[in-house]
C-alpha cells in the first residue's frame, strides 16, 4: 500500500514537472514566433522604403532622361539641317554665289541652334551611329542611385515573407503543445488504467512540438 | 468534488489548446494583412513613379519628338513650288525625325493619313499598366482591411475564451456548490460560442481581386479601351472582367461610362445600380447616375440620387447645382430650385472665405463649377425661347412645367454669374444690386461693320453695347466662352473709362498683338461691372 501511494506521489510529480516543461516550452515558442513576426514587420519596412526610394530614382531619372534625349532631338534637327545645307552649298555652281549666301545664313543659324542644344545632354550616351541610347542613359542613372541608397526591395520582402512564414510555423508547434496539457490534464483525471497511454500521448505531443519548435527555428534563419 | 475539479481541469486544458489554436489562426491572418498592407502601399508607390516616368515618357514623344517631325513637315508643306531642293530636303529629315520616338512609328502611325494615334499609344506605353497597378492597389487595401478585422475578431474571441478560463478557474475555487457549477457552466458557454465564433470566422473566404484571373487585366484592357474612345470595345473588356468576377464594382462602372458614352442610357443605368447595390456609396457615382436618370427623364430617381450626393459629401458643389438644374426641369417650384442653387453658393463663399483668410487663392474648380451651372441654364433659357442653339438633353416638350419662365431662370443664371464673379475677384459675394444698365452686345469686325459670324483669321473684334449709369473707375470684367469653355487668354479687366452713359466700342484682339487667331466654333462674350453681370452677346468664328 505505502509503495502504490509512492507510485502515486511520483506519478502526480512526473506530470507536475511534464505540465510546467510544456508550460515554458511553450511560452518560449510564442516568444520565437514574437520574435520572427518582428522581424517580418522590419524587414516589410526595409522593402517599403526601397520601393519608394527606387519609385522616385525611376521617376526622377525619367524627367531627366526624356530632358536630354529632347536635347539630343533638337540637337539632332539642327545639325541634320546643317549638314543637308551644307551638301547642297557644295553642290551649287561656283558663280551662284546669291544661293549660296542665302544656304550659308541658314547653314549657320542651324548651326548655332545645334550648338546650343548640344550643350544640354551627354555625349556618353550618343551611340556610334548617331542614335540616342535612351535605355542606356535610365539604367545608368538608376544604377549611380542604386550604389548610393537601396533600390532592390526583393530581398527585404523575401525575408519578411520567410519570417512570417517561421512565425506561423512556430505558432503551429506551439498547438502540440497547448494539447499535451490536454492530455496530463486526462493522465491525473481518468482512472488509474487510462493514466499511463494518457501520459505517453502527452509526451510524444511534448517532444513531437518541441522538435517541430526546433526544427523551424533553427532550419529557418 | 474530486470528479468535478478534474473535469474542470480538463475543461481549462481543452479552452487552454484552443486558445493556441486561435493564435496560430491570428498569426497567419495578421501575415495576410501584413502581407496586403506591404503590397497596397507599394502598389501605391509604383503608381506614383510609373505615372511620372509615362508622363515624362509621353510628353517627349508628343512635345518634342512629333514637334520637330511637324517642323520639316510644315517646312516641305510651305517650301515654294520650284523649290524642289528645299522640298526633298524637308521631306528627307521630316522622314528621319520619325525615327526619335515609336509614335511615328507603325502601329501608332499611319503613314497614308501621315497623323500620329497618341491614345492608343498613351493605353499601350503605360495608362493599362497604371489602371492594372491601381486596381491591385485597391484590391490589396481591400484584403488588408478584411484580414485585418479577420485578426480582430480572433483577439475578441481568445479574449472571451480567457474570460472562460477564469471563470472554469474560479469554479474550482468556490465552497458554494450551486455557485461552482453556475461558474463552470457559464464558463463552459463562454468558450463554447467563442469556438464557435472561431471556427466560423476561420471558415470565411478573404476575396482578393488579384487572385481571381482576368479580372483586373481585362479591366484594365477596358480603361485603355475607353482612353482611345473605343468605347463598344471598352465594353466588351469589362464585361469579361465582370464575367470573371461577377462583384467587381470598378468594371461595372467602367462598363457604365462605356454605354453612357455609347448613350446607351438604359445599360448604364442598369450597370450603375449594380455598382451601387455592390456597395459603393461614393457621391461620384451617385450624381453620374443621376445625371443619366435625368438624361431619360426619370427625374424623381435622378433627384433622389443627386440628394444622396450630397448628403454623401457636402462639399461637392457641382451636386447642388445639378441637384437645382434637375429640380428645375422635372417642373419643381421655383423656391426648391433657389434652394439648391443657394447651398452650392453658400459652400462657395465659405470655400473661399476659408481660402482667403489662410492666404491662399480659392479653388479653380469653384469656377468651373460656376460656369457649367450659369452655361446650363442659359442653354435651357435659349430652349424656352425656342432659340436654335437651345439644349439638347431637355428639349422645349420636356419643359412644359417651365413655358413661360425663360426670365426667371435667366435671372438665375446672372445671379450665379455674379456671384462667381464676385467671389472671384473681391472674395464675397455681390452686396447690392447693379445700377448700371447695359444693352446686349454687338459683335462688330476691325472695319466696324456688324456680324453674327467671322473668319478665323480675324485677330480683332470690337464689341459694343448702349450703357448707363457707369462712373469712371469701376472694374470692367468681359468674358468669352468658347464652346462652352473659358477661353481665359481674352479675358479683360480693365477700369472703366467711358463715362455714366452712351455707346462704347471695345477692341478685343485675339491674343497680344493678335498673332493667333480665334478659335472656331461659338463664342459666348459678358461684361461685368464691379463683378456683376450686365450683358452678354454672342458670336460665330468659323
Amino acid at each position: 500500500m505505502p509503495e502504490t501511494i509512492e507510485t502515486q506521489d511520483r506519478f502526480e510529480v512526473l506530470l507536475a514537472i511534464l505540465i510546467a516543461l510544456a508550460t515554458v516550452i511553450g511560452a518560449f515558442v510564442a516568444w520565437r514566433a514574437f520574435v520572427a513576426g518582428n522581424a517580418s514587420g522590419d524587414a516589410d519596412f526595409m522593402g517599403i522604403s526601397a520601393v519608394l526610394a527606387s519609385e522616385e530614382a525611376r521617376a526622377i531619372n525619367a524627367v531627366n532622361a526624356y530632358e536630354s534625349y529632347g536635347a539630343y532631338v533638337s540637337y539632332r534637327q539642327y545639325r541634320d539641317l546643317a549638314i543637308r545645307l551644307q551638301a547642297e552649298r557644295d553642290a551649287l555652281p561656283e558663280d551662284d554665289t546669291l544661293t549660296a549666301a542665302r544656304l550659308q545664313a541658314q547653314i549657320d543659324l542651324a548651326l548655332t541652334a545645334s550648338a546650343i542644344f548640344q550643350q544640354r545632354f551627354s555625349r556618353q550616351f550618343v551611340l556610334r551611329d548617331g542614335s540616342y541610347n535612351l535605355e542606356g542613359q535610365l539604367n545608368t542613372l538608376y544604377a549611380d542611385q542604386a550604389r548610393q541608397r537601396n533600390l532592390n526591395a526583393a530581398p527585404s520582402f523575401a525575408e519578411a515573407d520567410k519570417q512570417r512564414t517561421k512565425s506561423s510555423w512556430l505558432q503551429g508547434a506551439a498547438i502540440p503543445l497547448a494539447v499535451s496539457l490536454i492530455f496530463f490534464t486526462l493522465a491525473e483525471a481518468l482512472p488509474k488504467r487510462f493514466r499511463l497511454p494518457m501520459l505517453i500521448i502527452g509526451v510524444l505531443l511534448l517532444v513531437g512540438g518541441t522538435a517541430a519548435f526546433l526544427y523551424f527555428d533553427l532550419s529557418i534563419v | 468534488m474530486e470528479t468535478f475539479n478534474r473535469l474542470i481541469a480538463f475543461l481549462i486544458a481543452c479552452v487552454a489548446a484552443m486558445i493556441s489554436v486561435i493564435a496560430l489562426w491570428q498569426s497567419n491572418s495578421a501575415a495576410m494583412d501584413a502581407q496586403a498592407s506591404r503590397d497596397f502601399q507599394r502598389y501605391g508607390l509604383e503608381v506614383l513613379g510609373l505615372r511620372v516616368s509615362g508622363d515624362a515618357r509621353v510628353n517627349f514623344d508628343y512635345n518634342r519628338a512629333v514637334s520637330v517631325w511637324q517642323f520639316f513637315d510644315l517646312l516641305a508643306f510651305n517650301a515654294d513650288q520650284d523649290d524642289t531642293a528645299g522640298r526633298a530636303r524637308y521631306a528627307a529629315l521630316r522622314e528621319a525625325a520619325r525615327q526619335n520616338t515609336p509614335l511615328l512609328q507603325p502601329p501608332y502611325f499611319d503613314p497614308q493619313a501621315q497623323t500620329e494615334d497618341i491614345a492608343r499609344y498613351e493605353a499601350e506605353r503605360y495608362l493599362i499598366n497604371l489602371a492594372r497597378l491601381t486596381e491591385q492597389f485597391s484590391a490589396a487595401l481591400r484584403a488588408k482591411e478584411s484580414w485585418s478585422s479577420k485578426t480582430n475578431a480572433y483577439a475578441i474571441h481568445q479574449t472571451l475564451l480567457s474570460v472562460s478560463l477564469f471563470l472554469l478557474g474560479l469554479a474550482v475555487t468556490l465552497a458554494n456548490r450551486f455557485m461552482r457549477r453556475l461558474f463552470a457552466a457559464i464558463g463552459m458557454l463562454i468558450a463554447l460560442l467563442a469556438t464557435a465564433a472561431a471556427f466560423s470566422t476561420w471558415a470565411t473566404p478573404i476575396r482578393d481581386l488579384r487572385q481571381v484571373p482576368d479580372a483586373i487585366d481585362s479591366y484594365a484592357e477596358g480603361i485603355g479601351l475607353m482612353h482611345q474612345s473605343r468605347y463598344e470595345d471598352a465594353r466588351v473588356a469589362f464585361g469579361r472582367a465582370i464575367s470573371a468576377a461577377p462583384d467587381y464594382i470598378s468594371a461595372y462602372i467602367g462598363r457604365a461610362t462605356a454605354a453612357d458614352a455609347l448613350d446607351d442610357l438604359p445599360a448604364a443605368i442598369a450597370d450603375g445600380e449594380r455598382a451601387r447595390a455592390l456597395g459603393d456609396t461614393s457621391s461620384q457615382l451617385a450624381s453620374s447616375l443621376a445625371w443619366v436618370y435625368a438624361r431619360v427623364y426619370r427625374f424623381e430617381d435622378s433627384l433622389r440620387l443627386y440628394e444622396e450626393a450630397v448628403r454623401v459629401n457636402p462639399d461637392e458643389i457641382w451636386a447642388y447645382f445639378d441637384l437645382g438644374l434637375v429640380r428645375l426641369v422635372s417642373g419643381a417650384p421655383l423656391g426648391q430650385v433657389r434652394a439648391a442653387y443657394d447651398q452650392g453658393a453658400a459652400l462657395a463663399s465659405r470655400l473661399t472665405a476659408e481660402r482667403r483668410a489662410s492666404g491662399g487663392a480659392p479653388p479653380s474648380y469653384l469656377w468651373d463649377a460656376f460656369d457649367d451651372a450659369s452655361i446650363q441654364l442659359d442653354r435651357l433659357v435659349r430652349t424656352l425661347r425656342e432659340d436654335e442653339l437651345g439644349d439638347e438633353v431637355f428639349p422645349f416638350e420636356q419643359l412644359r412645367g417651365l413655358h413661360g419662365q425663360a426670365a426667371a431662370v435667366e435671372a438665375l443664371s446672372h445671379e450665379l454669374k455674379s456671384l462667381a464673379v464676385s467671389l472671384e475677384y473681391y472674395g464675397v459675394p455681390p452686396t447690392a444690386l447693379p445700377i448700371a444698365k447695359f444693352s446686349p452686345l454687338r459683335v462688330l469686325d476691325a472695319e466696324a461693320t456688324l456680324a453674327e459670324s467671322f473668319a478665323s483669321d480675324e485677330t480683332v473684334l470690337l464689341l459694343q453695347t448702349d450703357y448707363s449709369g457707369m462712373r469712371d473707375g469701376s472694374d470692367l470684367l468681359i468674358k468669352f466662352f468658347n464652346e462652352g469653355t473659358e477661353d481665359v487668354s481674352l479675358r479683360v479687366f480693365e477700369a472703366w473709362r467711358h463715362g455714366e452713359s452712351g455707346t462704347v466700342e471695345i477692341e478685343v484682339s485675339s491674343s497680344e498683338g493678335g498673332a493667333y487667331a480665334f478659335r472656331t466654333g461659338l463664342y459666348v462674350v459678358e461684361i461685368y461691372v464691379d463683378g456683376q453681370f450686365m450683358a452678354s452677346g454672342r458670336f460665330i468664328v468659323e
